[in-house]
């Protein structure tokens, strides 16, 4: 027992520091309860209610080419009001608001209802379809309750979350999870191409643009879609992580209208079992590049076809989409340091973030009147 | 149309590997022949194309039958009309 007590002291003297962490202080703390971090995140999350015009085609030929020149003139396409809800955070108290694009797309109107059930109306800084996110600003708002952004590289699998957001419209509604998994892809989100934070809270048609927020009150993702198969939450949701939510952002607030991406101009895939065991690595790990742009900055910095990228800016990559979402994170200008594999041998190259180059000039030009492939209404008749 | 460079491939999603002259908007009689946004042309009747100063020289130059070879979602497609 003697020998122990030296053993327990130490013991104590290690864990006292994560010890007084989480010791409850206060008679609230010992009951396990969401609301203090509720209380200082909701405030920051909106619902959304935007108004679009859409032209309802009234004969089932108008827009084809072909048919449709039978039906010109025959039941003139009816404007028609659609409505869509969702949420948004607000991440600048001067009323900036981020929301996923699907939420305001095509938008005439946008009405945005705080928490408090003050109202504004809002205006589209940028938007953009690609990562799904679009950037507004609330018109009159400040000193509006903002939530800061959570580093997305820290984010670990089990971590706590709340998702906060207006499911079906019927009012604010804070669900929990955990977060399930990361750097999810291959959803039909945008182009499909995004990376994504997989959480088991509760999310539903109207939570779109709404937070994920941690267990100090921080965004760490905005909530986008969910995999299922009845309509409703099966516990399979994705979000956006604020590493690229802060990109877009930032780009918002220096007078962006669309939101530039570093070019990478290389096609590549995933490294599974076989490849890696043809390849002699240790594990599957990285991206194996199999074409790149003549143009491209990696093939500027270095790389060739056959290189495996294993890591940007010191953070693994194990599928494109993770590549992309990475340079996309890190926003233009600069260089990011690259770590690829090639002949066995780790090696670095430093790879420049651009946005793809109008080299040669596009030249983009429509074929006017009076050419045989004039671009203009005509009158005649064309025959196949 | 616009010739095909990073920020066009970007831009509309075209393959690393696509090179000459893209279609970016199909109006009036354009669409009638059967022209589609994101169409890379290859061939009017025959003649390589390789800029859009190209096919506008060519359609001024007129004539009625055309044939269009071009490449639509990976596939090579043959567009043949007469106006």
């Amino acid at each position: 027992m003697r020998r122990l007590y030296p053993a327990l002291l130490a013991l104590c003297v290690a864990t006292s520091p994560a010890a007084a962490q989480d010791v409850p202080q206060t008679a609230a703390q010992i009951q396990l309860s969401f609301a203090p971090v509720v209380r200082q995140a909701a405030p920051a999350v909106v619902n959304i209610y935007a108004t679009r015009i859409v032209q309802q085609r009234s004969s089932p030929f108008a827009g084809d080419p072909f048919f449709g020149q039978f039906f010109e003139g025959f039941g003139e396409s009816q404007p028609r009001v659609q409505n869509s809800l969702g949420s948004g955070v607000v991440v600048d108290t001067a009323g900036i608001v981020v929301s996923n694009y699907h939420v305001v797309e095509m938008a005439s109107e946008i009405r945005v209802v705080l928490n408090d059930r003050r109202e504004f109306a809002a205006e589209v800084m940028l938007a953009d379809r690609q990562a799904d996110l679009a950037v507004l600003r609330l018109k009159g708002a400040r000193d509006l309750p903002a939530l800061g952004f959570r580093a997305s590289d820290d984010l670990e699998v089990g971590e706590l979350v709340l998702a906060i957001g207006n499911p079906f419209g019927i009012g604010q509604t804070v669900s929990s999870g955990i977060v399930s998994a990361l750097a999810r892809s291959a959803m039909s989100v945008g182009d499909g191409r995004g990376t994504f934070i997989q959480t088991d809270a509760a999310i539903n048609p109207g939570n779109s643009g709404g937070a994920l927020v941690d267990m100090a009150g921080r965004l760490v993702g905005i909530n986008t879609a969910i995999l299922t198969r009845s309509g409703g939450s099966n516990g399979i949701g994705f979000a956006i992580p604020a590493d690229l939510v802060k990109a877009v952002v930032e780009q918002a607030l220096s007078g962006q209208t669309e939101f530039q991406r570093p070019w990478a101009g290389v096609n590549g895939q995933a490294v599974d079992a076989a490849m890696a065991e043809a390849m002699d690595l240790a594990r599957p790990s990285g991206v194996l590049l199999s074409e790149l742009h003549a143009q491209s900055p990696f093939r500027a910095a270095g790389l060739l076809p056959g290189d495996v990228v294993t890591e940007i800016a010191g953070e693994p990559v194990n599928s494109p989409q993770e590549m992309i979402f990475r340079l996309a994170a890190m926003g233009i200008g600069g260089t990011t340091d690259t770590a690829y594999l090639r002949d066995g041998e780790t090696r670095h190259a430093a790879v420049a973030l651009a946005p793809a180059p109008d080299l040669p000039p596009s030249a983009s030009m429509a074929i006017g009147a009076g050419s045989a492939l004039e671009g203009r209404r005509w009158r005649g008749s064309i025959r196949r | 149309m616009a010739r095909i460079n990073p920020a066009v491939i970007a831009r509309l999603g075209l393959p690393l590997a696509a090179e000459g002259v893209v279609v970016t908007a199909a109006e009036a009689l354009a669409a009638r022949a059967g022209f589609q946004p994101g169409d890379i042309l290859m061939r009017l009747n025959g003649e390589t194309v390789a800029s859009p100063a190209d096919v506008a020289r060519m359609a001024a130059g007129g004539g009625r039958r055309w044939q269009v070879d071009l490449v639509r979602a990976g596939r090579l497609i043959r567009l043949r009309f007469r106006i």
